[in-house]
């Protein structure tokens, strides 16, 4: 890394963990710890529910995402303004009405201690393994670029994370993320811009759209209805809707945002915000990947994009091989330049355009082969090596064509999305676990100061935790579609049990107890036998946990609320 | 508790005219009014998607 970079990433980071620590000064209660006394404004909480959201991953992986699949995972999105709005309706006033620390406390009012224990658990099953994640992606940038082992990346990105978190608790994290997140939108904003000038310089921006188009990169909306396929407008409207429904209504870590709203109001507002600005955000950036791709055809590009695994074969007995796979890519390059060349003088009437599609597409099929084979000569060298270079696409793209200084910013708004995602994770992970667990176990934490010095230990343990797992996630392909589909395993059962507070109200907490572990059976069973596109997982989950919940209800009374039940009412 | 505020003479009192200081009071809209934002911004981006993805196909 070069001396400017390496001086703006440490400062911007330095500048921001010294802003957290200032701002956690004064934190000696736990309702300050948890809760940040509930005194946040709207505009805090806002950039805080989108940072929290958007991890390292969103970053790191997102362009990658859009450069190999093009802007399908943008459909992903669609969910979440609906569910904003009903959130806004129903969840937001009913915990702050109730003044719950996180959304758990409120299952025992509604059933009881087993049900809000199951949530709990499975909440902290979920994010604890989420968190390993992001704590991953982040520390595979710091790899590559410095040359560092991954896992000791880990380990350090860890270590950073403990201060502002441990210290300061949610008084800390709701500020620091609204200046962090500004820096993150203002670094990829620039590599946006600095990206399109690039490409503008040899084409018109309809040239560019065409090419994407050509590549199918431009795939934003599928309207074909089909329960397998990953990324369309059904899964992402239906099952987005359950997946966001549950994150932002179900999961601490960002209920815990708005929970430490000043007001109802300022929680809707936070949240309204996330709607109305997500799906362009992620759109930009999902765009940026494509834009990087368009680049890419009148450039050379690396035959694999993960230089540890290029490494790994360079080093072995199929070295050989690999560098004349190599250059055969490399002279595909040149000849994918000229056919791309001709295709868009034919595209301006200066030639037969089927002819020069056809010769584009034959390059890329050919080109397609060597990469089918580079990626063969890697499992040769080792059958579990990672053979997804998604998360490396943009990281390479950044540190080739990037002027100095830009990169530095650039790698600093990584890593401070992985700080912002893992402390508000690491945070929920300890709320739930002093508030839910600890603080109900006979002989745990009830007075305020002890309950604060068990908050510390607990971070303490999850980042450990969160790092001992992220020394397993190196083999998963897109990080960002690996953190999803984790989540989904879990969401649509946890959102399930909320929604039986609202909408069953004979059900009692035997009854949810019992759908909720028949539900979450059923999506494990669904993930194994891969008998539907990972975002139906939500739907599955949460509409079966409600079915029998009601179901059981109406053939157990044993298993039937209390008819002066503490059923709530939706505000 | 915060007074409410009196519609003008003739007009009809809409049922969320709030005070001032009302602090669960939405911002310049009522919050129907803002759901309605957020749910009509969802349909045109994906109009305007739906767009690009036929334009360039």
């Amino acid at each position: 890394m070069r001396p400017l970079d390496a001086g703006v990433m440490i400062a911007t980071l330095a500048a921001l963990v010294l802003w957290g620590l200032w701002r956690s000064r004064g934190t000696r209660d736990l309702p300050g710890y948890l809760v940040a006394n509930r005194q946040l404004p709207w505009p805090v909480v806002a950039l805080s529910v989108m940072a929290t959201q958007a991890s390292a991953v969103t970053f790191l992986a997102t362009p990658g995402q859009g450069y190999v699949g093009g802007l399908s995972f943008v459909q992903f999105y669609f969910g979440l303004p609906l569910a904003m709005v009903v959130l806004c309706a129903t969840l937001v006033p009913a915990f702050q009405r109730l003044r719950v620390r996180t959304a758990y406390e409120y299952l025992e009012q509604r059933f009881d201690g087993r049900v809000r224990t199951l949530a709990a658990a499975l909440f902290l099953l979920q994010r604890g393994l989420s968190a390993g994640i992001t704590l991953f992606a982040p520390s595979l940038v710091l790899s590559v670029i410095l040359g560092w082992d991954l896992r000791l990346t880990c380990v350090l990105l860890g270590l950073l994370v403990v201060g502002v978190t441990t210290l300061g608790g949610a008084r800390a994290i709701g500020p620091t993320h609204a200046l962090q997140f500004a820096i993150i939108l203002a670094a990829m904003a620039l590599a946006f811009v600095l990206v399109a000038r690039d490409l503008g310089a040899t084409l018109r921006p309809a040239e560019v759209l065409a090419v994407a188009g050509h590549y199918g990169k431009l795939n934003a909306v599928d309207l074909h209805f089909d329960p397998r396929s990953r990324y369309n407008l059904w899964a992402g409207l239906v099952g987005g809707l359950f997946l966001q429904l549950s994150y932002f209504g179900t999961d601490q870590s960002q209920v815990g945002r708005y929970l430490a709203a000043k007001s109802t109001a300022a929680g809707r507002m936070g949240l309204l915000f996330n709607g109305l600005f997500k799906v362009p955000m992620q759109f930009a950036i999902l765009l940026l990947g494509v834009l990087v791709f368009v680049a890419d055809q009148r450039s050379a590009t690396p035959l694999f994009f993960d230089p540890s695994s290029e490494a790994r074969v360079v080093a072995g007995p199929h070295a050989d091989a690999w560098h004349a796979l190599e250059a055969e890519h490399a002279a595909l390059g040149g000849e994918r330049r000229a056919a791309l060349d001709r295709w868009l003088a034919a595209r301006r009437g200066q030639g037969d355009v089927a002819a020069a599609s056809a010769a584009l597409d034959g390059v890329r099929a050919r080109d397609g082969a060597v990469r089918d084979s580079a990626i063969a000569l890697i499992r040769a060298t080792d059958r579990g090596a990672n053979t997804n270079d998604t998360n490396y696409v943009f990281l390479r793209h950044v540190l080739a064509h990037l002027p100095v200084g830009v990169v530095g910013l650039v790698l600093a708004a990584i890593l401070a999305a992985a700080m912002n995602t893992i402390a508000s994770e690491i945070h929920a992970l300890t709320s739930t676990t002093v508030v839910d667990v600890l603080a109900r176990i006979p002989g745990g934490p009830k007075a305020d100061g002890a309950a604060l010095g068990w908050s510390r230990a607990a971070s303490i343990f999850w980042i450990a935790f969160a790092v001992g797992f992220s020394q397993l996630v190196g083999r998963s392909g897109s990080l960002v579609e690996t953190v999803n589909v984790l989540g989904s395993l879990f969401y649509g059962t946890i959102l399930g049990i909320f929604l039986c507070a609202f909408l069953v109200k004979r059900a009692g907490g035997g009854a949810v107890f019992v759908a909720a572990l028949v539900a979450e059976a059923a999506v494990l069973a669904c993930w194994k036998l891969d008998v539907v596109g990972w975002l139906w997982f939500n739907v599955i989950g949460c509409v079966l946990t409600v079915g029998l919940a009601a179901l059981l209800a109406a053939l157990k009374p044993s298993w039937r609320a209390p008819a002066n039940g503490n059923a709530p009412r939706v505000a | 508790m915060a007074a409410v505020r009196e519609p003008a003479f003739g007009a009809r009192a809409r049922p969320d005219a709030v005070s001032e200081r009302d602090p669960d009071a939405p911002p310049l809209l009522s919050w129907r009014a803002l759901y309605a934002v957020v749910i009509g911004a969802l349909a045109l981006a994906i109009a305007a998607l739906s767009w690009l993805t036929e334009a360039f196909r």
